[in-house]
């Protein structure tokens, strides 16, 4: 493609860039792919991207005013067709898939931890002043991970959210497991954690539905395990939080 | 930097069709995939699932790829190479050594190394420190350890990676050092030809440079960003597809894990500041020691990297900058795996 062109393309395609990644920030989608920490990086970049457009264009200005022509031929060549092809595609994916956290289907590849992650159960257990409605499924399953014995949690009370998974290892109808994906940077790391609940109409409950499930936890039997079971006095479908992921 | 478009040219172009159909491959491998498995509701779960892991290495990686691109564009365009060469050691070991750690001063990705290591040997750079410079600074600056930081934390990666890039580049380096530079360099390194707003015609007022140094960024964005989604996409549909009861069969061996993801940090060729995240994929089923050689040799040598290479160096010295690096990141990847058992 001419070289006039190929700037006119580059400047579209920064400003386009810029545009999803304040998109994504300011719409909160962003958090279906990426941790809080470094959230903060995308405007950023946004802004990079106006500033890279802008360079373009009036270093396309001044090229016409002092007709390099060695200009036009170097950054002629940094953008090809099939170049181009490529660096749309994250702009296509996310603005004619709709987005989606991690759901059920991205544990068609993964184990569901009935434990807690590894790096959980060593360091980042919260504090114990947090009470017990406060505790996540992730502070559960750390919990758990630093006392083996599952009868020393019957009867504790626990409040969570997280949506309901089901598969064929479930015999029985009556219960689910009320899920979360955590994660420590973004999904690309994200690791599935969850509690079993016994709940009389699980059945009733659709996958992926969003659920706060209250009740207290009893000895339960999964796959020949001992562990603690959730029995549910009251399941609420809820609306998906705006922090899909729980982080450690 | 783009300056090399004059060589390197056909090569990108070649390269670009090629990646481009890798890309569309690895889109229609997966889509066919998911379709095998059945169904419409799901099929669409599963395209979300993978655009959201995809979307999600791109957007944790882009601000890196944009802030390295934007660190070269200015080195490119205000700095004058000449005055590093000028205040650098000669003695092998020594110049090896700041070679290794110039990174902190031009920090550069992978990408922008070569460029600028060609440009810096036409101002009378030391050769150890040019070859020092090449293998570690893609790794050694401060854009790429805090990617390496956002993706591991504080950690035996973010340390390792430091202090293998440093062992690696500084020992291959004093090697190359008690070497004549006739040997090792091209007859003649062929300078590109000078860049338009070089720092070193200086007559402009230098804010009328910044539009110059976003635009070498845009340019070097636009070559990066292209590795980084093909890279992302390949991660993407792995974790869409592949089990992680398989990965965790190859990725558990201590010695095939390390060779196999030294072979697809080769393969890949995704700029350093970005790596990290797609290492995160393996985290859960591969070997500390393998993720480490991933993000060691990766920077160091890759296929569009080792292309490059070669409009700096002698062909046959190109070949030992690639078995040099890649023996000794096997190397301490076994250790860590076998020995250190981190």
């Amino acid at each position: 493609m001419s070289a006039s062109r190929a700037r006119w393309i580059k400047v579209l395609f920064f400003l386009a860039l810029a545009f999803f990644f304040a998109q994504r920030f300011l719409s909160g989608i962003l958090f279906y792919y990426i941790g809080r920490r470094f959230a903060w990086l995308v405007p950023v970049a946004a802004i990079g991207c106006v500033g890279m457009a802008l360079g373009v264009w009036l270093q396309r200005a001044e090229a016409h005013a002092h007709d390099h022509d060695e200009d036009g031929h170097r950054h002629g060549h940094a953008l090809t067709r099939a170049g181009l092809v490529l660096v749309v595609i994250p702009l296509l994916l996310g603005w004619l898939v709709p987005p989606r956290p991690l759901g059920s289907a991205a544990l068609a590849t993964r184990e569901i931890g009935l434990g807690a992650p590894e790096q959980v159960s060593i360091g980042a257990v919260r504090p114990i002043a947090l009470g017990r409605h406060e505790k996540n499924i992730l502070d559960w399953l750390a919990a758990f991970a630093q006392n083996p014995d599952p009868q020393a949690f019957v009867g504790q009370e626990a409040h969570v959210v997280g949506f309901v998974y089901r598969d064929e290892r479930f015999e029985s109808e009556t219960s689910f497991m009320v899920t979360r994906f955590a994660i420590t940077c973004c999904v690309a790391d994200a690791t599935a954690v969850g509690l079993l609940v016994r709940w009389p109409q699980a059945e009733a409950l659709a996958i992926d539905t969003w659920v706060e499930v209250r009740g207290r936890f009893d000895v339960g039997v999964f796959q020949g395990q001992s562990l603690p079971v959730l029995v549910a006095e009251r399941v609420v479908p809820v609306e998906p939080p705006a922090q899909p992921y729980l982080y450690y | 930097m783009t300056t090399p478009s004059s060589e390197v040219a056909a090569g990108g172009t070649f390269f670009g069709r090629k990646l481009w159909f890798m890309a569309l491959g690895l889109l229609g491998l997966t889509l066919a995939a998911l379709m095998a498995r059945g169904g419409v509701a799901p099929l669409l779960a599963r395209v979300q699932t993978f655009s959201t892991i995809f979307l999600g290495i791109f957007l944790e990686a882009a601000p890196f790829l944009l802030i390295g691109a934007v660190v070269a564009g200015f080195i490119e365009v205000f700095v004058d190479p000449g005055l590093a060469s000028r205040l650098l050691p000669r003695r092998a070991l020594p110049a090896a050594l700041a070679g290794s750690l110039l990174g902190f001063v031009f920090p550069v990705c992978e990408c922008g190394v070569v460029p600028v290591t060609r440009r810096l040997y036409g101002k009378g750079l030391p050769l150890p420190v040019g070859i020092g410079f090449l293998l570690a600074a893609p790794v050694v600056n401060p854009v790429v350890l805090f990617s390496t930081y956002a993706a591991f934390g504080w950690g035996p990666v973010l340390w390792g990676r430091l202090l293998f890039t440093v062992l690696i580049a500084t020992g291959v380096a004093a090697l190359f050092g008690l070497a004549h530079p006739a040997e090792v360099l091209r007859s003649r390194p062929g300078m590109p030809p000078a860049t338009v707003s070089g720092s070193v015609t200086g007559e402009r007022v230098w804010w009328h440079r910044v539009p110059s140094a976003l635009a070498t960024a845009a340019d070097d964005f636009l070559d990066m960003a292209r590795y980084l989604v093909v890279g992302s996409l390949l991660a993407a549909t792995m974790q869409t597809l592949v089990p992680q009861t398989t990965l965790l069969a190859i990725g558990s061996g201590p010695v095939v894990s390390v060779a196999v993801l030294m072979a697809l940090a080769f393969v890949l060729s995704v700029c350093s500041t970005v790596d990290a995240f797609l290492a995160l994929s393996f985290v859960r089923t591969f070997t500390t020691g393998s993720i480490l050689a991933f993000l060691v040799f990766g920077p160091m040598v890759d296929i569009k990297s080792s292309l490059m290479f070669l409009g700096v160096f002698r062909s046959r010295v190109v070949l030992y900058l690639i078995v040099l690096p890649a023996t000794l990141s096997l190397l301490l990847g076994l250790l860590v795996n076998l020995h250190w058992g981190w």
